[in-house]
C-alpha cells in the first residue's frame, strides 16, 4: 500500500471518527445527566439532515449555511420538546422501560422520515464539493478534512464550556447529584432539557458533516447511532473523554476494516471490537468507564 | 394470568374447544398457503415473544438481539441439512442446542457487569450476526438466503397443513412450559431479581444464576421458534433477523404487557397480522408501533395483557380487579 493510500485511510477514518465522537458525546451526556440510554440519538441526526438538505436547501432553495443553521435550531427545539414531554417521564422509570421507550421513539422518528421524504437516497455535495487538498504528493478529500477540523473545534469549545464556564459547572453538578444541585439553586429540569436539546444539535451537526462523505439514506441514523454506541463502549462507558477517543478508534477501525478486509466487512470490525472490549475490559480501553463487576 | 389457573370445572370444556378450534380450523379452512403460513407465523412469533417475555418482562433482562438467536437456530439447522446432509430431526436438535449455548454464553458474560450492558451486548451480537450472514456467502447464501426441502414423515412429505398442526402443538407446549416456570421456584427467583436484586440476594436467591437461566430459557424458545420458522417457510434470508426485527419482538412483549404471558401471545398475533393490511403505506405501521410502545410504557403499562385477563375471565367467573393502568413493576396479576 502506498503512503498516499495509508494517509487517505487515516484521514478518512479520523473524519468518520470525529463524527462518531460528536454523536457519542451526546449519548454519554444524556446517560450521565438523565440516566437514559438514548437509542434514538441517531434519529435526531437523520431528522436534521433531511430537514436541512431536502426541505430547506433543495426544496425551498435556501442558502446552504442558513438551512443548516435553521435545521440545527429546529432539531435542538425538537430535542428539548421531547426531553420535557417524553424523556422527563422516563427518567424516573427503571432502565428497562427507558431503553424500550427510546427504541420505540427511534422507530417513530425513522419511519416518520420515511413517510415524509420517501425511501429514495439523496446525495449532497457539502460546502466544499468534491475538491481535493494536495500536500506534496498526498491528496485528501476536502470534505474529510472539513469534517475533522469542524468537529475538533466543536469538541474543544464544548470541553472548555464544560470546564470553565458557570453553566458547565452547573451541568457537572447536575450529572453528579441532581438533588443537591437543585438545593444549590440550579434549575435542574430546565438544564436537563437544555442539555438534551444541545446533544440533539451535536448529533445533527455530525449528520451534516457526514452526509457529504456518504449518501443521505434512511439507515444513516441507525448506522451512525450504533457506531456511536460502539465508541461509547470502547472508550469506557459513561466517560466523555472516553467517548471521544472511542469515536476516533471506531473511525480508524472502520477505515482499516474497509482497506484490509473489504467493504462488506466495514462494520464488522467496530462491533467485534466492541464485544471484545465488553468481555475483556468492560471499563473501556483506557479503563475510565463506570463498569462495575458483580 | 392467575385467572386461567383458576378455571372453574364447568368452564374448562369451552377453553378446550377454543384450543381445538385454533388447532384444527385454520388448516381445514384456509385454502391459500399464504394465509396459512401467516397464521403459523403468528404462532411462531408468539413463541418468540413468550421466551423474550420470560427474560425481559419476568426476569428484567433487556435483550435487544432476540432475532439473532432465532436466526442462529434457523441457520444452523438449514446449514446442517443443506451442507452436511443431515436429516431434519438431528439438525433441529443441534440448532436448538447451539442457540441455548449461545444464549447462555451471552447471559453469562454480560451478567458479570452491573448496568445496561446486556442490552448493548445483545444488540452487538445481533449486528455482528447480521454482517456475518451477509458476508459468509459460501455457508449462508448471503442476501439470497437458504432454501431447504420439507421433512418427510414415514416417507410422506409434510404439507402445509401437517406443518401447522406440528407448529401449533409446539406453541401449546412452550406456553405450558412458560406457565410452569413462571409459577415455579425459578420463576419466583426471576421476579425477585427483577423487582429488587439486592433484596433477592439477601433472601438467598442466586441472582446471577437466575439471570443466566432467564437468558438460557429465552434462547431456548428462540431456538425452537427458529426451527419452526424454517419449517414454515422452508426458506430463510438475513432480512428476517435484523436488529429491527429484534425490536419488533420486543414491541410484541411490551404491547402485550411486560411479564404477562397471555398478553405476549396477543401482542405477537396483533403485531403479526395488522401490518398485512397496511402494506400500502410503508413506514406507517412502524410509526404506529413505536407510538403505541411509548403509549403503553408511559400510560398503560399492562398493555394488551388487560384483554388477556379479560379473555381468561370468560372461562372462569373471576371478575377483573385491575384497571387499565397498573404498576409497571408488578405486571399482570401476580398476587
Amino acid at each position: 500500500m502506498s503512503l498516499n493510500a495509508v494517509v487517505q485511510i487515516l484521514v478518512g477514518g479520523l473524519a468518520f471518527g470525529s463524527v462518531y465522537a460528536l454523536v457519542a458525546v451526546g449519548i454519554v451526556f444524556i446517560w450521565r445527566t438523565m440516566n437514559l440510554l438514548n437509542f434514538a440519538h441517531g434519529q435526531f441526526l437523520l431528522l436534521c439532515c433531511y430537514v436541512a438538505i431536502i426541505s430547506l436547501y433543495q426544496k425551498l432553495g435556501w442558502p446552504i449555511s442558513a438551512s443548516v443553521l435553521v435545521a440545527l435550531l429546529i432539531v435542538g427545539l425538537f430535542g428539548t420538546m421531547f426531553a420535557t414531554t417524553v424523556f422527563e417521564r422516563l427518567r424516573k422509570q427503571p432502565l428497562l422501560t427507558s431503553v424500550i421507550a427510546t427504541m420505540g421513539l427511534s422507530l417513530v422518528l425513522e419511519n416518520a422520515v420515511l413517510l415524509l421524504f420517501g425511501p429514495r437516497p439523496y446525495s449532497f455535495e457539502g460546502f466544499l464539493g468534491r475538491k481535493m487538498i494536495w500536500i506534496g504528493n498526498v491528496g485528501f478529500l476536502a470534505n474529510h478534512v472539513f469534517a475533522l477540523l469542524v468537529s475538533l473545534i466543536i469538541l474543544i469549545v464544548f470541553a472548555s464550556v464544560l470546564k470553565y464556564t458557570i453553566i458547565g459547572r452547573a451541568i457537572r453538578a447536575v450529572a453528579y447529584d441532581k438533588e443537591t444541585a437543585g438545593l444549590m439553586g440550579i434549575p435542574v429540569p430546565w438544564l436537563l432539557s437544555l442539555m438534551f436539546g444541545f446533544s440533539a444539535i451535536l448529533a445533527g451537526l455530525a449528520g451534516i458533516l457526514v452526509v457529504p462523505v456518504t449518501y443521505l439514506t434512511l439507515d444513516l441514523g441507525t448506522a451512525v447511532g450504533y457506531k456511536a454506541f460502539a465508541s461509547v463502549v470502547i472508550g469506557g462507558f459513561g466517560s466523555v473523554p472516553g467517548a471521544i477517543i472511542g469515536g476516533y478508534i471506531v473511525g480508524l477501525l472502520e477505515g482499516a476494516g474497509t482497506a484490509i478486509l473489504g467493504t462488506a466487512y466495514r462494520d464488522l470490525l467496530a462491533f467485534a471490537v466492541m464485544l471484545l472490549v465488553l468481555f475483556l475490559r468492560p471499563s473501556g480501553i483506557l479503563g475510565i468507564g463506570e463498569a462495575e463487576r458483580i | 394470568m392467575a385467572a386461567t389457573q383458576k378455571i372453574r370445572r364447568r368452564r374448562w370444556p369451552f377453553f378446550f374447544l377454543l384450543l381445538v378450534a385454533l388447532w384444527v380450523l385454520p388448516p381445514t379452512f384456509l385454502s391459500s398457503p399464504y394465509y396459512l403460513r401467516l397464521v403459523s407465523f403468528g404462532w411462531i412469533n408468539a413463541i418468540i415473544a413468550l421466551g423474550l417475555n420470560m427474560a425481559v418482562g419476568v426476569a428484567g433482562q433487556i435483550n435487544l438481539g432476540q432475532a439473532a438467536f432465532v436466526g442462529l437456530s434457523a441457520y444452523v439447522t438449514a446449514m446442517l441439512i443443506k451442507l452436511v446432509g443431515w436429516t431434519w430431526l438431528p439438525s433441529a436438535v443441534a440448532g436448538i442446542v447451539g442457540t441455548v449455548v449461545a444464549g447462555t454464553a451471552v447471559g453469562w458474560v454480560s451478567n458479570r457487569l452491573r448496568g445496561p450492558y446486556l442490552a448493548i451486548v445483545t444488540l452487538g451480537f445481533n449486528l455482528v450476526f447480521q454482517i456475518l450472514l451477509l458476508t459468509q456467502v459460501d455457508f449462508t447464501g448471503g442476501p439470497m438466503g437458504l432454501r431447504v426441502k420439507a421433512p418427510e414423515i414415514f416417507g410422506v412429505k409434510m404439507n402445509m397443513q401437517a406443518i401447522y398442526i406440528v407448529l401449533f402443538g409446539f406453541f401449546i407446549l412452550i406456553y405450558m412450559l412458560c406457565r410452569l416456570i413462571y409459577y415455579s421456584k425459578i420463576g419466583r427467583n426471576f421476579r425477585a431479581t427483577r423487582d429488587d436484586e439486592i433484596v433477592a440476594r439477601i433472601m438467598g436467591v442466586n441472582t446471577v444464576r437466575a439471570k443466566v437461566q432467564a437468558c438460557m430459557f429465552s434462547a431456548f424458545c428462540a431456538g425452537v421458534a427458529g426451527v419452526l420458522f424454517l419449517l414454515n417457510y422452508l426458506f430463510i434470508a438475513p432480512a428476517a433477523f435484523t436488529p429491527m426485527q429484534s425490536f419488533r419482538y420486543l414491541a410484541m412483549v411490551v404491547i402485550g404487557g411486560l411479564g404477562n404471558l397471555l398478553g405476549s401471545v396477543l401482542g405477537a398475533l396483533v403485531i403479526t397480522f395488522i401490518p398485512e393490511f397496511l402494506r400500502v403505506w410503508p413506514g406507517l405501521w412502524d410509526v404506529v408501533l413505536g407510538g403505541s410502545i411509548l403509549l403503553v410504557l408511559l400510560l398503560f403499562p399492562k398493555g394488551l395483557g388487560f384483554f388477556g385477563e379479560y379473555l381468561s375471565t370468560l372461562f372462569s367467573q373471576k371478575k377483573i380487579e385491575q384497571r387499565w393502568t397498573g404498576q409497571i413493576r408488578s405486571p399482570g396479576g401476580e398476587q
